[in-house]
């Protein structure tokens, strides 16, 4: 039964070959302990533009339950007697392109296995590229040129500096993953510690990262997170790094707070560019010291500055309250994740959603036809399609359901509804 | 009962009364390797029956003990004995007898009585439990441990063979061990030893790492606990009752096997003629566990796992243990049957191969752990006046603890690996941290007369952890351990024990659980920051059972029921203040179990023998305490949110021809299904997963057995068996069974593994050699999902045995 290891074991001739049917008894066969051997999959391969199918990363118990879709606007699914059955708890996909979203799970401890999932020549769910090891925690995550890019900061380095390890798992290339480290002690120049959050990719081979930037963590604060004390609330730094991780740019500006959102250990993203290329630097002010209020600046495409003429004050708009998650919609629309009460800890609950059109600096809540925030037991990543934002909500009262969310009126309906405990992510995939 | 100062006194040695221990014998102490049956009665002046009469020949191991209508049969190799008859309250009775290879031997013996007994009495506590045992009406399995002593067993595996019990390892020697009984795991079973609870054993001194040879049998209650195990046990308790011999006795035994395997065990004791008694016991494991497993292999350079599998050989897996437990004390003194001071010390270390999955492996984590445990056991029969027992027992126990993780490596299977830029292989940890814990047992029988007796039983357990190096702490998730975490249980029962008449009896019982608990909560009002400070809680609630059993010519039939608890731990009660809030307002899980059995006990035309016992279970569980995330609420918490109900039928048939073959097996089959309709503890969003048969619980499994035994092997008195072991465990999903494609269902392979065992006993049992076979043919086993048992293994093991009566 020994086999020496092949190293370049993809056999790509091979899996355009095979059907769907075939694949089904392989991923019996993976998922059976103990299985016999099995050629691998590897990527999809040349896009047959055969149709599309919409990926839900559906999950019940201690597993994940990948399903496809034709529609997430209506009609219903179920994981029962459906789905492909992952042994693991997948809360974050990674979507970049079309052709695969890539599950990444959060070991608290151990290192996490990590994967992704496409569709073949018959529109069937396969595993495209290898299963990748993940062997640092990560705190925040992103898509970036070919790659999916996770990052943790705040890392003993064998040299004993503190600094953060990237991971860049290439889509391109099986999932190849390269393991990449900065030392972040006086990264902006004022002895302080930066911690990385956000990945947004400028396509010009650099991507922004928010810094939250602190005194070094003092080792027993505990409570998560890789932050010490931070003694400039009123400042915000962002990033920009190539995938060597060299340090092209560091914009700085006073007039909001750090950009990230905060929950016990993880930096929510709170960058992202709209269609035009633009950057939205956004600040929840997390931080309770700030004096600034929750809102955004702006990097125009290419500019190595913060735009001074843009200067968008949320909390004002939103009544006092602050947010800690952004998601670009379309266009200049973005949706806001929004604290449910105006005092606010690490852990207290934030289920109320807002849409933002950055330009024109509105706010309009998400409430027509959208689940009350006390009534969401929680909620997927949403996935951003056709102008629309679909997002997994489940309510203690009904099964997961894909509500459809138009950034233009900040109206919401109900679609797709997933018999399941609860769904993950979204995604379309084109085959 | 509580005592506050708990932790300030650290041990607190409550005299309470107590009372007699009880203590149950196997159904099935059978099998005896001789070559002649020699059978009789036993019987008063008068000529009535004597039951529960030990006849044993002096100098040996071979014993028997008269039923009800005071017969005894005994295998003895053939050649010139001296065969002694004792009984409380008659004098011994002795007879030298030439025993011709062959045939039948019938032997009475007529007693007569001893107006100074009581010095014989300590001496035949252990035989007058077989009475309680009998007589029991809980559904109670005892596994003999004796019959074992020439096996490599380790108490675990031993436990294995009882019908109910399955146990679940992550890997070899020293990988954890999980006990599943009647479907229950985890928590909501405990584990004790002599009574006293194992909880802070620490996992150098563990169900895994000791040999059976500390052993005198292992009783399973299932479901329905007596008080004399005061504790939370829903699911029921598994107590080991360890050798106390009053003998002067020496036994000794090494073995080497497979995977580079070395076990030494030693037993030494003695008793004096004043009464000055004591014990030692040694052991010690080692194995290198580097055995081959099939997985996936990681591609160091590209972080890729193989889709092809691979047989690779375990690397970073040895594992050891020493452990010394000692015992000095007095027997049969007018103010003590028994007064026992005791210490156990142990120590392992243990390499760390791979993470919950296979695939993950590790070449440098390990882990090592010491425990130490001081213990008194004090106990009296007719203490003060006739009829009043008591029983007393405490222990405190420190462990401690220590994690490496300090590689800057990333391995693969083949040993490969790859630098890396920061420290640890999983997360770097240097951690220490010490468990202290601290348990008293006070129990007090009082027996009115022959037909109602009470009893009450008091347990106080506690426990305390803390970090010992706060600064090794490193991992940014642990620095919440370094606050303190204690817990105070206390558990009181109370019982009637009605006694009919000869054929009928009842207990009627009933516990209170009381609990302190206290741990840190985040008293921070500023986002990002955190700031503990201590918290107690405490909470209490109540149980009651029943029990009863009743005789019938060969037959006994059994029933009880017990409303049983689970309190919630420290953990739910306050979450771990980083990923989980407490919710204090928990009550506890509770179960009401019902057992309904039925056993046949019969010897046909003499030759012949057979015992069938036959148990169905009901178990219909609430408030199941479960992790729940709600966003609404910001994070994680517990929450009372949940129903079991497990229908299970245990059974069990042995045969015995003479003493020349016997068979036997047992099959379990239980029916576990969440009946919880709703997914939402607040809403009426229906569950996908009612109905479902509970995931990751073997639910069909069973073993089965024969021995044959060849006797006068070259020359008299030598012995020898062969034995052959088949064990069976069905298919299960890894999750919810109705989820997903089919095709796709991650499982846990049913499980079909051999055994076979050749034991050569030499001078009625003096020395002994042994071979053992284990999974034979080489099956791939797995207990948790993708964590791969060893395959084949072979061991050889020499063991000398010599036992010299008092009295």
């Amino acid at each position: 039964m020994d086999k020496p290891l092949n190293k370049n074991n993809m056999n790509m001739e091979h899996v355009k070959t095979m059907n769907g049917s075939v694949w089904g008894i392989g991923l019996a066969l993976l998922a059976a302990v103990g299985c016999s051997k099995n050629d691998g999959p590897g990527p999809a391969g040349g896009n047959g533009g055969n149709g599309e199918r919409y990926f839900i990363a559906a999950t019940a118990g201690s597993s994940t339950y990948l399903l496809t879709a034709d529609d997430l606007e209506s009609g219903t699914a179920t994981i029962v007697g459906n789905g492909v059955e992952i042994p693991r708890t997948y809360s974050m996909w990674v979507n970049n392109g079309t052709k695969a979203s890539v599950g990444l799970i959060y070991a608290q401890g151990d290192p996490g296995i990590g994967i992704s999932y496409g569709l073949d020549a018959s529109g069937n769910l396969v595993p495209v590229g290898n299963e990748f090891q993940i062997t640092s925690r990560f705190t925040t995550y992103g898509a970036f040129d070919k790659y999916v890019v996770t990052s943790v900061s705040g890392q003993t380095l064998t040299d004993g500096k503190t600094g953060a390890v990237f991971n860049f798992i290439d889509l391109d290339n099986h999932n190849t993953m390269t393991q990449r480290d900065i030392v972040t002690e006086n990264f902006t120049g004022n002895g302080q510690l930066a911690t990385f959050s956000g990945i947004v990719d400028l396509g010009n081979g650099e991507f922004l990262t928010g810094l939250v930037v602190s005194e070094p963590k003092d080792p027993e604060a505990g409570g998560g997170g890789s932050t010490g004390p931070v003694t400039h609330p009123d400042s915000v730094w962002v990033a920009a790094l190539d995938a060597n991780l060299n340090v092209k740019r560091i914009y700085r500006d006073d007039r909001i707070s750090y950009a990230s959102g905060r929950m016990r250990s993880q930096y929510y993203s709170q960058i992202a560019s709209d269609d035009a290329g633009n950057v939205y630097v956004f600040s929840g002010s997390f931080e309770s010291s700030t004096t600034k209020p929750a809102g955004a600046l702006r990097i125009n495409k290419g500019a190595a500055d913060f735009d001074q003429s843009y200067y968008f004050n949320i909390e004002e708009m939103s009544g006092g309250y602050r947010f800690r998650k952004v998601w670009h919609i379309t266009e200049d629309y973005f949706l806001l994740e929004v604290y449910n009460d105006l005092e606010y800890g690490s852990t207290t609950a934030a289920s109320q959603y807002a849409v933002v059109k950055m330009q024109d600096k509105t706010f309009s809540w998400v409430r027509e036809g959208f689940p009350a925030k006390d009534e969401i037991s929680a909620t997927g990543l949403p996935f951003a399609d056709n102008g629309k934002m679909y997002f997994p909500v489940t309510t203690a009262s009904a099964q997961p359901t894909v509500y459809v969310i138009d950034p233009e009126t900040a109206t919401a309906k109900a679609g797709l509804v997933i018999q399941a405990e609860g769904v993950a992510a979204l995604s379309r995939f084109e085959y | 009962m509580i005592v506050g100062n708990f932790y300030v006194n650290r041990l607190v040695l409550l005299v309470l009364i107590s009372g007699l221990m009880w203590s149950f014998v196997p159904f099935s102490v059978r099998a005896q390797h001789t070559s002649v049956r020699l059978h009789g009665m036993v019987t008063t002046e008068e000529g009535a029956p004597l039951q529960d009469a030990s006849v044993y020949i002096e100098g040996s191991s071979f014993s028997a003990v008269t039923d009800a209508g005071g017969v005894f049969q005994l295998q003895v190799p053939g050649g010139r004995h001296r065969i002694v008859c004792t009984l409380v309250g008659y004098r011994q009775q002795a007879v030298s007898l030439a025993i011709q290879v062959g045939g039948d031997h019938k032997l009475d013996f007529v007693m007569v009585k001893d107006g100074n007994y009581h010095l014989q009495e300590v001496e035949v506590v252990g035989k007058s439990a077989i009475a309680e045992v009998r007589e029991s009406p809980f559904n109670v399995v005892a596994l003999d441990a004796k019959s074992l002593y020439n096996s490599t067993l380790d108490l675990g595996h031993m436990l294995d063979r009882a019908s109910g019990v399955k146990i679940r390892e992550t890997g070899g020697m020293g990988s954890s061990m999980s006990i599943s009984l009647n479907g229950f795991t985890g928590r909501h079973i405990k584990l004790f030893m002599d009574g006293v609870p194992m909880d802070g054993f620490g996992s150098a001194f563990q169900l895994n790492n000791i040999p059976v040879n500390v052993a005198d049998r292992i009783e399973v209650y299932k479901g329905v606990v007596p008080i004399e195990f005061g504790a939370d046990a829903m699911g029921g308790v598994i107590n080991i009752v360890t050798n106390q011999r009053a003998n002067t006795y020496l036994d000794a035994s090494y073995s080497y096997g497979s995977f580079n395997t070395h076990k030494t065990n030693i037993s030494v004791g003695h008793t004096t003629k004043g009464g000055f008694t004591f014990q030692l016991n040694a052991f010690q494991n080692y194995s290198d566990n580097d055995y081959k497993v099939r997985t996936s292999v990681l591609d160091v350079q590209t972080g890729n796992f193989s889709w092809e599998e691979y047989w690779v050989r375990r690397f970073n897996d040895a594992y050891h243990n020493e452990t010394v437990m000692a015992k000095v004390g007095f027997v049969n003194k007018p103010w003590a049957d028994r007064l026992l001071f005791g210490i156990t010390l142990g120590r392992e270390k243990a390499e760390i191969q791979h993470s919950n999955l296979m695939k993950i492996v590790f070449g440098m984590r390990e882990r090592s752990g010491t425990t130490v445990l001081p213990s008194l056991s004090y106990e009296k029969k007719n203490l003060f006046i006739a009829n009043l027992h008591v029983r007393v027992t405490a222990n405190y126990n420190r462990n401690y603890n220590h994690n490496i993780d300090t590689a800057a490596r990333q391995y693969n299977w083949f040993g490969e690996y790859r630098p890396t830029r920061y420290l640890g292989e999983s997360s770097y940890t240097l951690g220490k941290f010490y468990n202290d814990n601290a348990s008293t047992t006070a129990n007090v029988t009082y027996r009115f007369n022959e037909r109602h007796a009470l009893a009450f039983n008091n347990v106080i357990t506690g426990y305390e952890r803390k970090n010992a190096d706060r600064v090794a702490a490193t991992d940014i998730y642990s620095s919440i351990d370094t606050m303190r975490r204690a817990n105070i249980k206390n558990v009181l029962g109370a019982s009637y024990r009605y006694q009919h008449n000869k054929n009928w009896n009842t207990n009627l019982f009933g516990k209170y659980y009381y609990q302190r608990v206290t741990g840190p909560i985040d008293t921070s009002q500023v986002a990002g920051s955190t700031a503990y400070s201590e918290r107690t809680e405490s909470f209490s609630t109540t149980g009651y059972g029943l029990a009863s059993t009743y005789f019938f010519r060969d037959f006994q039939l059994k029933a009880s029921i017990e409303k049983a608890f689970r309190l919630p731990t420290d953990n739910e009660l306050f979450g771990d203040e980083v990923l989980e809030t407490g919710n204090t307002s928990l009550r506890a899980e509770h179960s009401i179990n019902y057992n309904v059995g039925a056993t046949w006990n019969s010897t046909l035309q003499n030759d012949h023998s057979v015992y069938v016992d036959v148990n169905g279970y009901y178990r219909d569980i609430k408030d199941y305490i479960q992790r729940l995330v709600e966003q609404r609420y910001g994070t994680a918490g517990y929450s009372n949110h949940g129903k079991v109900r497990n229908i299970g039928v245990d059974a069990e048939l042995r045969y015995y021809y003479k003493n020349r073959f016997m068979a036997g097996g047992n099959v379990t089959y239980q029916d576990m299904r969440n009946k919880e309709r709703y997914a939402s503890s607040t809403g009426d969003r229906l569950s996908v997963t009612y109905n479902n048969r509970m995931r990751n619980v073997p639910y069909f499994f069973g073993n089965a057995d024969a021995a044959y035994y060849i006797h006068d092997l070259w020359g008299a008195g030598n012995v020898l068996s062969l034995g052959y072991t088949f064990n069976f465990v069905g298919e299960f999903f890894l999750d919810w069974e109705s989820l997903g494609n089919q095709n796709t269902k991650a499982t846990l392979p049913r499980q079909v593994y051999h055994d076979f065992s050749m034991s050569y006993m030499l001078k009625n049992g003096r020395y002994n050699i042994a071979f053992e076979a284990r999974n034979f043919t080489d099956a791939m086993l797995y207990d948790n999902f993708s964590l791969q048992k060893p395959g084949r293994s072979f061991s050889l093991k020499l063991r000398y045995f010599l036992i010299k009566r008092n009295g």
